[in-house]
């Protein structure tokens, strides 16, 4: 799994005063094998298809790729992806 | 997904719009709870929504210049629908209901407690003469003049009450104390040998001591006198006390027709099955085969209903009757009345037995089991003396 992070004022700021970065509304991505995968903090759906999910952060987007993706559970805050995850990507 | 939302019905829908992500991201900023959302193709989605959240999907779709078909529907209004033409059933429904409710207010179980040396049986009569028993009304039922009755029907109650939850009735009774034997201080008495025996020793509390350790004393003999003499006043009566430990030898006999013959459970049992309404019985099952002669039968009852919420009017009881058979051996009859022997002669003294020994004889068609012991007991029994 390739991770790209790009710096960010809330993430430097978590990071000086060791503050959980969800907080300050960074996205939380929990994932659970390679099967599952809970977003948190999303600020809306960029793009939903069976290879490709891809949400918007506070800063950037997050970008879940694998095949026969889809979303379990979708509301404001959280989206709960289930499919073959290969790939997640920070943009 | 919980079982409210579930219960309440759901949807599957297909949206077919220009935007789907658009579309989705309006949806979650709604709050509408959108579940397996596939991609079909690049237009359509399809996804699971709460029936009642179908309107509000409809119309955000419309807005995103969408459209929304449901697949199909499970649970909610469908299966209320379904419901609905069943009219038996919900016929049925309302009627066991009613019949719940209104069972309610009858009592159909009385449990006792507290109950020692009256019987559940006793009780259960007298609260029936009251007018409580199965079956009965019990918001008529006013527990004071109930208790009133009962403890005048049974003196030996010092207390009860009667609790009622739902159909059930508990009697919780307290039973009268027996008074203790109370004697006057100043009524003069002699303490007397309760049975033959050989002192062994005594311990005098008050009273002059006649007989010493080691003295053989009759039934009925004097051993403390309440006379105390004096050389310089005149005697004075008191009420002797004295504990006496004797040795004591008791012979007891037991005699058994030698044709009775034991009666074991064989092993062999049927059972029967009815159904009680009330005070009704109704037979579900007979027993099977002819009538045993010689059987004990054992009644199990069960309630039907939730324990400690409330009972149904009807009880299922099932009748077990279990065959005995003439069996055993004349060697464990003569144990058995050994047993029970030792077991009587335990009763009758107020001491411990030492050695004990037994015999076994053969008399007009009985058998004959005599239990010869030594024991050493407590033979002190106070005789009051009639007043001068």
């Amino acid at each position: 799994m390739r991770m790209k992070r790009a710096p960010s004022f809330a993430g430097a700021l978590s990071e000086r005063l060791m503050l959980p970065g969800e907080l300050l509304g960074e996205l939380k991505i929990s994932v659970v094998g390679a099967r599952r995968a809970l977003i948190e903090n999303h600020q809306g759906l960029l793009l939903c298809s069976p290879e490709l999910i891809s949400v918007r952060g506070g800063r950037g987007s997050l970008s879940l790729r694998g095949s026969e993706l889809r979303i379990e559970a979708m509301n404001e805050r959280e989206l709960l992806i289930c499919g073959r995850i290969a790939l997640a990507e920070w943009d | 997904m919980d079982r409210i939302t579930k219960l309440l019905g759901l949807a599957r829908v297909e949206l077919l719009c220009p935007e789907p992500e658009l579309l989705l991201n309006r949806c979650g900023k709604a709050g509408l709870e959108l579940r397996q959302i596939r991609r079909k193709d690049g237009l359509t989605l399809q996804a699971v929504v709460p029936e009642r959240e179908l309107s509000a999907l409809r119309e955000l779709t419309e807005r995103c210049r969408g459209e929304l078909r449901v697949l199909e529907l499970r649970g909610g209004s469908k299966s209320r629908a379904r419901l609905r033409a069943r009219k038996a059933l919900l016929l049925a429904l309302a009627l066991v209901l009613a019949l719940l409710l209104s069972s309610s207010l009858f009592i159909w179980e009385i449990q006792v407690q507290g109950c020692e040396t009256l019987s559940q049986g006793q009780i259960l009569r007298a609260l029936a003469d009251c007018g409580v028993e199965p079956g009965c009304f019990w918001p008529g039922i006013s527990v004071d003049l109930v208790r009133s009755r009962m403890l005048t029907e049974l003196p030996e109650l010092a207390w009860m009450t009667l609790r009622i939850s739902g159909s059930r009735a508990v009697v919780l009774v307290q039973e009268r104390r027996e008074k203790p034997e109370i004697y006057r201080e100043e009524q003069a008495a002699d303490i007397v040998a309760a049975a033959p025996g050989v002192i062994r020793e005594m311990t005098v509390l008050n009273g002059r001591a006649l007989v010493q350790p080691g003295d053989a004393v009759l039934a009925g003999e004097v051993l403390v006198s309440g006379s105390m003499e004096s050389q310089t006043a005149p005697s004075r009566s008191v009420r002797a006390r004295a504990e006496i430990r004797a040795d004591t030898w008791h012979e007891l006999t037991a005699a058994c027709p030698l044709e009775m013959l034991q009666q074991r459970e064989s092993g062999r049992s049927s059972s029967r099955f009815s159904l009680q309404f009330g005070k009704k019985r109704l037979k579900i099952s007979g027993f099977s085969g002819k009538a045993l002669d010689e059987c004990d039968t054992i009644v199990h009852e069960y309630s039907l209903g939730i324990e400690g919420l409330f009972s149904l009017p009807v009880k299922l009881i099932r009748e077990e009757r279990r065959s005995l058979s003439p069996t055993g051996t004349e060697a464990a009859r003569e144990q058995e009345m050994e047993t029970a022997l030792v077991r009587r002669l335990e009763e009758q003294i107020d001491g411990e037995i030492l050695e004990s020994s037994f015999s076994v004889g053969r008399a007009d068609g009985l058998l004959l089991v005599t239990l010869r012991a030594h024991c050493v007991e407590n033979i002190a029994q106070t005789a009051e003396l009639s007043p001068p």
